[in-house]
Parts: structure tokens; C-alpha cells; sequence
């Protein structure tokens, strides 16, 4: 078991990347699947997010139950997700189970697709909208994608909305599977205490998924439509709002990462410029900045939430701060503690298994280079302060969107 | 299965403090959980609130260092730190590299023992106390919790664990002092997990651990029954109907403890667990339903959550129920062997991060007075029967269960 990173094509053309750490006690594995929302066409919406609830159904081999039961006869702890750009299929075992583990993620997502299985998942998903149906939070940052990706599949609900989820039909999700899970276009990451030899022969033994005939269609890179969402809500006691401008994409990774620093310099929980600003003096409940990066367009945004009547206030005082970000640009000390917690949040998170698994099929799947721990560190601390002040700039004009749910009626 | 086998060291210190320090050799990180046994239960009448404010208040300043020095004192360290209470303790934890660990102890010291409780930090703490409590208000089951604690457990065990608002804004900084200064070395633990050298760091511990104010608090003594009050909390504009229940378990140092655990799991374990299949996968009825078993010093609780739409909450409380009931008629030897390989499974995977290692240590201390090893508690998972398992299961009644919904009215007959 040799420490370190390689990577396999397997004969069907499934990319293989094995990250080994002796000292892990437990080993991830996920399929990383390169499709998601932003793939979906309009009459379609919310069938990326039901078919990886359907890959936990019947496979071609087994029912429903009997996977369940696979995957927690093997002590797994595992689940999956669905984004814009990709669906990830994950587990976690001791090291005895990876193969099997692998083995059965890897049928799971060659599933039956029966129509009673459909069926009865629908309601799932219905009662999953309707979940977040009651979490603002959740539904203010759906707003700002509707707004600012208007006429885009990435202004599209990733769960579907009640509509389009009962219109639904099993035909439809059965040609987007053909269409969209192919060998060729899923990535295979395994993390922790793990042997890549061995990794790479059991990847090479697993039957291939689709016919390999052409390469899916690639989603075109979106427009970016200025303009503001209102969503009210008058029976919840807090306004949640968000502000977005245009941002670097994945492929710029320094500057990736110094959107990174520039976040938690910004808008972390505790210490932040606008966490002094907002949250220290009971002035707003939450703050958050950071990036949303996709491989074609990038998303800087601020968020914060408050009581109605506090609103004014803090939009003024927001205002200030972004404006201050160029007056009294990040550099020195405050900069040098935006980073340290960078890198001390990295080195943690890299002590798991799962956290590594998730960042190198990620990166993959957004055609970035591997980047060991050391590589990310490496490149944490080579981030020179005017790379951060060159993003900072970017929020110096006003947001190119806002959305804004609660008790709106209600603010001053 | 096996595991690793690590260097520990738990002892007693002088003080009366209790310690544990257990060393992982091939992590970077060190993390540590500094525990005093004052929580909500302790908030006086009147003044419900005060350990959640007294929270709020250590970290804006500590050992002569005002908020925005003691943030970036934490923050130059990259510790990711939390101040956090239960009913009956109250934790300074914190997580960073091994390499500080000795700076991240002295300043978890001055949180605990030295905080500032400034009258000038008091009304903006003030403030963000309420504003969690309104975010609660808008999180429905956040609110369901809240609301089934009080029913459940007795008083002064349910008082909300966040306060209330006549509570908060009667709190002052005398009220705040008053509260630290009945904090002791009788009932607290400090536990450190990570790359550290455990007689080191023993030595640092007896040192900055001390001098305390007071002998420490003293238990909370009798309790009222729990709030008589509805079993339906209405709320307006919610999509969802939020389920709750909780029921009676065990505490850690039961001998049945185990057979506890394993019921949890055959309940709820992964996705092959019965609630998960009968309430989601076979009927469809909702998205996310769980049911857990927690424990307390001298207790052990069972609950259980499902959120649904209005039109399915009668249905899915009945098959919930039934699930409950049907556990009393034992579990299929493949159940049992399942239970015990997720369990298994999940206890040495957690053993990985220096957090929750720390944490569990901390827990363990303050409930039943010692640490569990890995060993002993992969062995009392294997020493369960499927014989006792359900002979046991049998003898268990849902007589103390308690069941609350709250949000759109969902019941026949109501509105």
C-alpha cells in the first residue's frame, strides 16, 4: 500500500483515480456521474436529482430492499447528491468492503427503472420539495439562479418543481439515463486506506455502463441576466437575501482560491469584516460570502439575514463594507489570518477519507488537476495579496442580482 | 475486526478535574473538549436563557483580551472553535493543529474561566440570542424539538435549551457572573485527542485547569413533571407536517445498554432500516424519517422524526406507531447481525477524526465517570444475543412514549 495518487482507464473508458493514505482506517469510494440540472432540458426538470433516487431501487439484479440491505450489511455509511454538474454516488467502509462496495455502487447506478418503482419514488420527491418548501434558506439561493441564469438549465429547480415531477414519466428518465450514464462519462474515486493496484483491477472487472456510442452533449455556457428576486414569505420571522457578481470559473484555480481566502475574510462566521459589521453587534442573525464556480461562468456572493426592520440598516452598512474592500484593500495581518484558517480547515478536512474521496472526483469531473494536500497548501500559500484584491474588485460594482424571501412586506 | 491500538491516558487530576488524552500518531490535527456540567437545566425561573447567553458571552472576550483580540488570537491559530450546552453541560471545544495545541488549551482556559462578561458585549449578545431564537421560529423542526422536549422531559430537564424571550431579556451581567463563578473542578472534564504526547499534555491540563472560582455546580435536585401541553403545535404556512416522539432507553453504563444501541439501529440504520422502508420506500409517505437513541448522564431517550404533507400525517403516525409496537415482538437474526456490523462499522470510522474522538471522550467522562475503549465497546456489541435481544425487546413498553406534530393542521376534525 504505497502512499500517494495514480489514476487508470479502465477498457470501457471509466477514469479510476486512487488517492491511498495507510494511515486512513476506512476507505470512500464514489461514481461521479458528469451530469446534472444543467443538462436537463425544460420538460425534463428535476430528472437528474429523481434518477439518483431510483439508483437506490432495483438494479438489474436485486430489488430495492435487497441493495438497502447490501449497502448496510457492509457497514456503509452511504448516499449520494445531485448538483448542477454532476450526480455522486458515495460510500464509506472499512477497507474489507471496498470491492464489494464498489462493486454494488457500480450496479446501483445501471438500475432496473421499473415503472412501480417510479411510482412510488415520485411521492418521495414530492415530499422532498415540499420539505424545502420550508427552508428559506434553501429557497432564496434557487431564486437567485432562476433570476440570473434566466432561459439556462441552471435556472432550474434541481429537484423539480411539483409539476414537472408528477408530469414525469419512466420512458423519459429511461432515455436520460441511456443518454447521460455511459462508462466514458463517469469518474471513480477512491480515498483512504486502499491499495491502487488492486483498486484498478477490480475497476477493469466491472461490466460497462451504456453502449460507449458518442460522447454526451456538453450543456452551453450560460448568459448572465441582471436582475432581482423577490419571494415573499410573510409567515417566517426573518429575511434571508443574497447579491451575486460574476466571479472566476473552476478552470482559474489561483483564482479560486483566492476567492476562497477573500470569503472568509469577508463574510466567515466569526472574525470576518462583515461579521464585526453585521453579526458581533446583533445587527443582522447570519453573514456568508464565497464562490460558486462552474466550469463556464462563476458566482461571487454575499449573503446575510435579519429582521424586517433591521433591513435598511443593514443593506446600508453592507454597502459600506464593500466599498471599504477597496478603500482598505485585504493584505497583512487580516489576510494572513483569512489564510491561516484556509489552510487549517483544509489540513483538518483531510484527515477524512470521505473529504478527500469528494475533492478528487469533484476536480475531475471539472477537468482540474489532481492537487494533493501538500500541492493545496503549497498553492494556499503562494496566493499573493493583489490576487485576492483582484476579486475583491469585482464586488466593487453593484451586484449584478438580488434576491431577497420573508416577511418582505414588512421591511423599512 | 480490530482496532488500532493507541495510547491513552485517563486519570484524575488534582483539582478534582477528570482527563482523558488519547494519542493518534498519524493525523495532523489535535482536538480537545473542555466540559462543565452547567446547562439549561440550571437556568433559573424568569431567566431561561442564561447558559445559552452565558455561551455567547465567553467568546466575546476572555483572559483580558476583548472580542476582536480573542477572535484573532483563535483565528491566527486557524482553530475552528465552538461554545456550545446541553441541559446539564456546557462545552468549550476546539479543533487545530497539534503543533498549537498548547496556545488552543490556555485560550479555551480564559473562555471557561477567565471570560470578560463586558456590560458593552451584553446587549449585541443579547440580540444575537434572539435572533437565533426567531431562526428557530422559522425552521419548523428545529421548533418541533423545542416544543417536544418540554413535554417530554421533566422540569427543569425541558426548559428550552436556547431560552426564551422574556428569559433573555431579563438576563444581566451580574445574572452572567453569577453563573460562571459556580463553575468548579467537581464534574468537569477536559478530553484532548490527536498527534499529542498524553503525559504532556497532563501536565499542561493540571496546570491551566488549576484554580477555579467555586467547588463547582451543584446538580440540579428534584424535578417537576414535564409541561402539560397539546400534542398539536399549529404553524402557519408550513408544507410540511413535523413528527416527533421520544420514548424512555438507557444510559450509557446500563448493562442492557447495548441491546439499546442495536434496537436504534434495527430501527433506523442505514436504508434498510424498518422505518426507512416501511414509511418511506414502501409507502412513500416522506422524505426524511429517522429515529435515534441518545444518551445523558443517568439517562437514555429514543426519538424518532418524519416530516410529511397533511393529507399523510394520520397514515404515516399510524405505521410509525406500529413500527414501535412491532419491535416489541424481537427482531430476525439477520436484523441483529446488520445492527451489529453498522455499528461496528460506524464506531471505528468515527475513531478517525480527533473531534469526534474528543468529544465522545468528553461525553463519556461526564456520564458515567470513565472512557470506553474501542475494545470494550466492540466487545459488548458482540456479546449481544439474539435470545437476550428479544427477551429483552419484549419487556419494553412504549408507555412513556410521547408524540407531537406541529404545522398545518392536519387532523380530522380540526379547523
Amino acid at each position: 500500500m504505497t502512499p500517494g495518487y495514480r489514476e487508470h482507464r479502465t477498457p470501457s473508458g471509466l477514469r479510476v483515480l486512487v488517492e491511498t493514505n495507510p494511515d486512513a482506517l476506512s476507505a470512500a469510494a464514489g461514481f461521479f456521474v458528469a451530469t446534472g440540472s444543467r443538462d436537463e432540458a425544460p420538460e425534463v426538470e428535476g430528472v437528474s436529482h429523481f434518477l439518483e433516487h431510483m439508483c437506490f431501487k432495483a438494479t438489474k439484479r436485486r430489488d430495492a430492499l435487497a441493495v438497502s440491505r447490501a449497502l448496510d450489511e457492509l457497514g456503509s455509511r452511504a448516499n449520494a447528491y445531485t448538483s448542477w454538474d454532476r450526480t455522486v454516488y458515495f460510500a464509506q467502509v472499512l477497507p474489507e468492503h471496498l470491492r464489494a462496495v464498489i462493486e454494488l455502487l457500480a450496479e446501483m447506478i445501471d438500475p432496473a427503472l421499473s415503472d412501480e418503482d417510479f411510482a412510488t419514488e415520485k411521492n418521495v420527491i414530492l415530499e422532498e420539495i415540499e420539505m424545502y418548501n420550508d427552508r428559506p434558506e434553501f429557497l432564496l439561493f434557487e431564486a437567485l439562479m432562476a433570476e440570473r441564469f434566466h432561459g439556462h438549465a441552471l435556472s432550474g429547480r434541481i429537484l423539480g418543481t411539483r409539476e414537472s415531477i408528477t408530469n414525469l414519466e419512466a420512458a423519459a428518465m429511461r432515455a436520460y439515463h441511456r443518454a447521460r450514464y455511459r462508462s466514458s462519462n463517469l469518474v471513480l474515486a477512491v480515498a483512504g486506506r486502499c491499495d491502487a493496484e488492486e483498486v484498478f483491477r477490480w475497476a477493469d472487472a466491472l461490466p460497462a455502463i451504456g453502449d460507449g456510442a458518442g460522447a454526451p452533449a456538453v450543456s452551453p455556457a450560460p448568459a448572465v441576466r441582471r436582475g432581482d428576486a423577490r419571494v415573499s414569505r410573510p409567515q417566517d420571522q426573518l429575511v434571508h437575501a443574497v447579491l451575486a457578481w460574476s466571479g472566476p470559473t473552476c478552470a482559474d484555480v489561483r483564482a479560486s482560491y483566492a476567492a476562497g481566502i477573500l470569503g472568509i475574510l469577508l463574510g466567515d462566521a466569526e472574525g470576518s469584516r462583515l461579521a464585526w459589521a453585521l453579526t458581533h453587534p446583533g445587527i443582522a442573525e447570519s453573514v456568508g460570502a464565497g464562490l460558486l464556480p462552474f466550469r463556464d461562468t462563476g458566482l461571487l456572493y454575499v449573503s446575510w439575514s435579519a429582521t424586517p426592520g433591521r433591513v435598511a440598516e443593514v443593506e446600508s452598512i453592507l454597502a459600506g463594507e464593500l466599498a471599504r474592500l477597496v478603500a482598505a484593500p485585504p493584505e497583512g495581518a487580516e489576510l494572513e489570518r483569512a489564510r491561516t484558517k484556509f489552510a487549517a480547515r483544509t489540513i483538518l478536512g483531510s484527515e477524512s477519507p470521505m473529504n478527500r474521496m469528494r475533492g478528487l472526483g469533484t476536480e475531475a469531473v471539472q477537468g482540474l488537476p489532481y492537487l494533493s494536500l501538500d500541492d493545496e497548501l503549497a498553492l494556499l500559500l503562494s496566493i499573493e495579496p493583489g490576487e485576492v484584491v483582484a476579486v475583491a474588485a469585482g464586488l466593487a460594482a453593484p451586484p449584478e442580482n438580488r434576491a431577497c424571501i420573508g416577511p418582505l412586506e414588512e421591511t423599512r | 475486526m480490530s482496532t488500532p491500538e493507541r495510547e491513552r491516558l485517563v486519570e484524575t487530576l488534582p483539582s478534582g478535574v477528570k482527563l482523558a488524552v488519547e494519542r493518534l500518531p498519524s493525523v495532523q490535527s489535535a482536538a480537545f473538549t473542555v466540559l462543565v456540567p452547567l446547562g439549561s437545566a440550571h437556568d433559573p425561573a424568569g431567566r431561561s436563557g442564561r447558559a445559552a447567553l452565558l455561551c455567547e458571552m465567553m467568546l466575546r472576550g476572555a483572559g483580558g483580551r476583548d472580542a476582536r483580540a480573542l477572535t484573532e488570537a483563535m483565528d491566527a491559530l486557524g482553530m475552528e472553535r465552538d461554545v456550545d450546552h446541553g441541559a446539564d453541560a456546557l462545552t468549550v471545544s476546539g479543533s487545530l493543529l497539534a503543533r498549537d495545541l498548547d496556545q488552543g488549551l490556555a485560550l479555551a482556559r480564559d473562555i471557561l474561566l477567565d471570560p470578560s462578561l463586558s456590560e458593552e458585549e451584553l446587549e449585541p449578545a443579547r440580540e444575537g440570542c434572539l435572533l437565533e431564537l426567531m431562526g428557530i421560529e422559522d425552521n419548523p423542526s428545529e421548533k418541533l424539538f423545542v416544543e417536544l422536549r418540554r413535554r417530554y422531559f421533566p422540569h427543569p430537564w425541558g426548559q428550552p435549551l436556547k431560552g426564551d424571550e422574556a428569559g433573555l431579556a431579563a438576563l444581566t451581567c451580574d445574572d452572567l457572573r453569577q453563573a460562571a463563578h459556580l463553575l468548579g473542578p467537581r464534574g468537569a472534564v477536559v478530553a484532548v485527542a490527536g498527534r499529542v504526547d498524553p503525559r504532556a499534555v497532563r501536565d499542561r491540563v493540571a496546570d491551566l485547569f488549576a484554580r477555579w472560582p467555586a467547588e463547582g455546580v451543584e446538580p440540579v435536585t428534584g424535578s417537576a413533571a414535564a409541561e402539560a401541553l397539546s400534542d398539536h403545535v399549529p404553524k402557519e404556512g408550513g408544507a410540511q407536517v413535523q413528527i416527533g416522539m421520544a420514548w424512555p432507553g438507557l444510559p450509557l453504563d446500563h448493562p442492557d445498554y447495548p441491546k439499546a444501541a442495536l434496537a436504534a439501529t434495527i430501527l433506523s440504520g442505514g436504508m434498510s432500516g424498518r422505518l426507512f422502508v416501511e414509511v418511506r420506500e414502501k409507502r412513500g409517505l416522506v422524505y426524511s424519517v429517522h429515529a435515534w437513541h441518545t444518551t445523558r448522564r443517568g439517562r437514555g431517550d429514543y426519538f424518532v422524526y418524519a416530516g410529511t404533507t397533511p393529507d399523510r400525517a394520520a397514515e404515516c403516525l399510524a405505521v410509525l406507531r406500529a413500527e414501535l409496537e412491532g419491535l416489541a415482538r424481537g427482531v430476525t437474526a439477520a436484523e441483529l447481525e446488520k445492527a451489529r456490523t453498522q455499528a461496528r462499522s460506524h464506531f471505528v470510522m468515527r475513531l478517525e477524526s480527533t473531534h469526534a474522538r474528543a468529544d465522545a471522550m468528553a461525553a463519556q467522562l461526564h456520564e458515567i465517570g470513565r472512557v470506553r475503549t474501542p475494545d470494550e465497546v466492540l466487545e459488548a456489541l458482540g456479546a449481544v444475543t439474539l435470545e437476550d435481544l428479544n427477551r429483552w425487546l419484549a419487556t419494553r413498553s412504549l408507555d412513556g412514549l410521547r408524540t407531537l406534530t406541529l404545522g398545518p393542521d392536519w387532523r380530522e376534525g380540526g379547523r
